[in-house]
């Protein structure tokens, strides 16, 4: 490892990937404190701001892409620190972090967390970034506690998430805001106060509506404003809490369409490495979050049509699964009989995006279908966990995705 | 979440529906699109019931039960639209009046059209979410 000789007030850029040991003095990575013989690792193109707290000697080894340099002056914003200052003197129990996508609200919620960490305080940061969840599996919200420093929000011990069940809250409302009230609520158990890094979507109805009903559920001490200009000011013009508006820092990088997808798939794929396939007994696990198994089971025999596989009664019609699509006439006549039908080929299942849940009601991980036996009644999913004792439901989502985490279709609402 | 959240999925469906049922129906199309803008405009928050009414909005009627009807689509043997409002069927005639007729569109090898003749060109895509958002052009079972 080589050596570097720092002063007290330098500021360092470090980035991924690189291994950094203090031997000397303390130093901040992301606000975190370390000091004499913490080793930190940076992942690859990861960049983050490194500052001497006193004088002190680091070594470090650079992997790919590792790079370290010196910088003329801090990268912090000094009102981040005054921000600081103030939560630590008002100890306000609920902080939401807003802004739009791409304006650094992770690094910040990081950044004020592990700052709060070094006065004692001791953060739980939700994550609703369901696409790219830093804390907790992919499609969910995320709940962890900063009690010792970090790096990245990565580097966060998942305490408890909840499944949302796609990779925006679009159409997904009602879990988002479940989610975030029910994490953030047991964040706050296990903490001196909760941040709660919020979606970028501002704009719009469903983005206005996502931000202020959010922000009415959590009913927030202070919320952190993020931004360029005044992107916010329509959200916080409504917002009866007490408001910090901070400028987003220049570091800050936007991400292109193709390289959000990259990043999800990237996620997907790291989550799923490993995974196996996990049979699940449907006489003994319950399916949530969708039609199916919500029914009185008839036989499907005595439907009069060819190539029912399994059929139930609902209070809007019938749910019915299929080896292939049925013919205009027999759903028809299904339809005069019934009323509402829905019609579930065999094998549309496969990819679908589901979460494992135990009986108390907590997520164990999320998986994806492999398969449904529907006449042994028995389910197949790819899954990081592998005891199936553990599960007590499985939770239907909207994505289907291979299990190297490419996307590859989505679930048409009430079609399952 | 695979159960709707809201009624506009219902909506969504039925108007494919009804778009492929009325396609070859300019007249039928012409009623649904114009019904279905005042229903929205009339009650937007609750799409339920715009599903609900709007199938009802073209309606099979046999000829002997003309009476009662005010406005009339008729689909003629050779594929040819009439659509008007009533005033008789006697001796195995139907007057209508106010009419309009819609032709089935012609299909054509090839053709020529003299510049001075177009008033406005339009590309017709069909593969849109390709071009915007590729990441989400997935391919569909149909």
């Amino acid at each position: 490892m080589k050596k570097m000789e720092i002063s007290e007030g330098d500021v360092l850029r470090v980035e991924g990937s690189l291994v950094i040991q203090v031997s000397k003095g303390e130093v901040t990575i992301s606000g975190g404190l370390h000091g004499e013989g913490e080793k930190v690792e940076i992942p690859k193109a990861k960049s983050l701001p490194l500052e001497a707290l006193t004088d002190a000697v680091i070594e470090y080894k650079k992997e790919e892409g590792g790079e370290i340099e010196h910088l003329p002056e801090r990268t912090i914003p000094p009102e981040w620190d005054s921000l600081v200052e103030e939560i630590i003197e008002k100890k306000p129990k609920t902080i939401i972090v807003m802004g739009q996508v791409d304006t650094g609200k992770t690094f910040f919620t990081t950044y004020v967390a592990n700052s709060l960490l070094r006065h004692e305080m001791k953060s739980a940061v939700v994550d609703t970034d369901i696409g790219q969840s830093d804390v907790g599996p992919p499609g969910t919200i995320g709940m962890g506690i900063v009690d010792k420093p970090i790096s990245l929000m990565t580097d966060v011990q998942t305490q408890d998430s909840y499944f949302v069940g796609s990779m925006s809250p679009s159409g997904h409302m009602l879990e988002f805001m479940v989610g975030m009230k029910k994490v953030a609520e047991r964040g706050l158990e296990k903490s001196d106060l909760v941040i709660v890094d919020t979606p970028g979507w501002v704009f719009g109805g469903p983005g206005r509506a996502l931000q202020l009903y959010g922000a009415e559920l959590l009913e927030p001490d202070l919320v952190v404003a993020l931004q360029r200009e005044n992107e916010l000011e329509h959200l916080l013009k409504s917002m009866p809490s007490q408001v910090r508006r901070i400028s987003v820092s220049e570091k800050v990088r936007e991400r292109s369409k193709s390289e959000r997808s990259f990043l999800r798939q990237e996620t997907l794929s790291k989550y799923f490495d490993g995974s196996k396939e996990l049979n699940l007994d449907l006489e003994k696990v319950r399916l949530e979050r969708c039609y199916l198994g919500t029914g009185e089971e008839i036989n499907p025999d005595d439907l009069g049509v060819e190539g029912v596989l399994h059929a139930e009664e609902i209070l809007e019609g019938l749910v019915i699964v299929t080896e292939s699509k049925l013919s205009e006439e027999d759903i028809q006549a299904l339809k005069n009989e019934y009323g509402k039908i829905i019609e579930i080929k065999k094998g549309s299942e496969k990819h679908v995006l589901v979460s494992l849940i135990d009986e108390n009601n907590d997520l164990l991980s999320v998986g994806l279908i492999n398969e449904i036996n529907y006449e042994e009644k028995k389910l197949s999913v790819i899954t990081p966990i592998q005891n199936g004792g553990l599960v007590s439901a499985i939770q239907i989502g909207s994505m289907k995705i291979k299990p190297n985490g490419e996307e590859i279709g989505t679930v048409r609402p009430g079609s399952f | 979440m695979t159960l709707e959240h809201s009624d506009f999925q219902d909506l969504f469906e039925k108007l494919m529906q009804v778009i492929e049922e009325y396609k070859d129906n300019p007249a039928a199309m012409s009623a649904i699109s114009s019904e279905l803008s005042k229903l929205y405009k009339q009650i937007p928050i609750y799409p339920g019931i715009i599903s609900m009414s709007i199938g009802d909005v073209v309606e099979t009627v046999d000829l002997d039960d003309l009476e009662e009807r005010e406005k009339l689509a008729v689909v003629l043997e050779d594929n040819k639209v009439v659509s008007g409002e009533f005033v008789s069927f006697e001796s195995g005639n139907l007057k209508l009046k106010n009419c309009q007729l819609f032709r089935p569109p012609e299909e054509l090898e090839e053709t020529e059209i003299p510049k001075e003749d177009i008033q406005q060109v339009s590309e017709l895509k069909s593969d849109i979410l390709a071009e915007l958002w590729p990441s989400l052009d997935f391919e569909v079972e149909e």
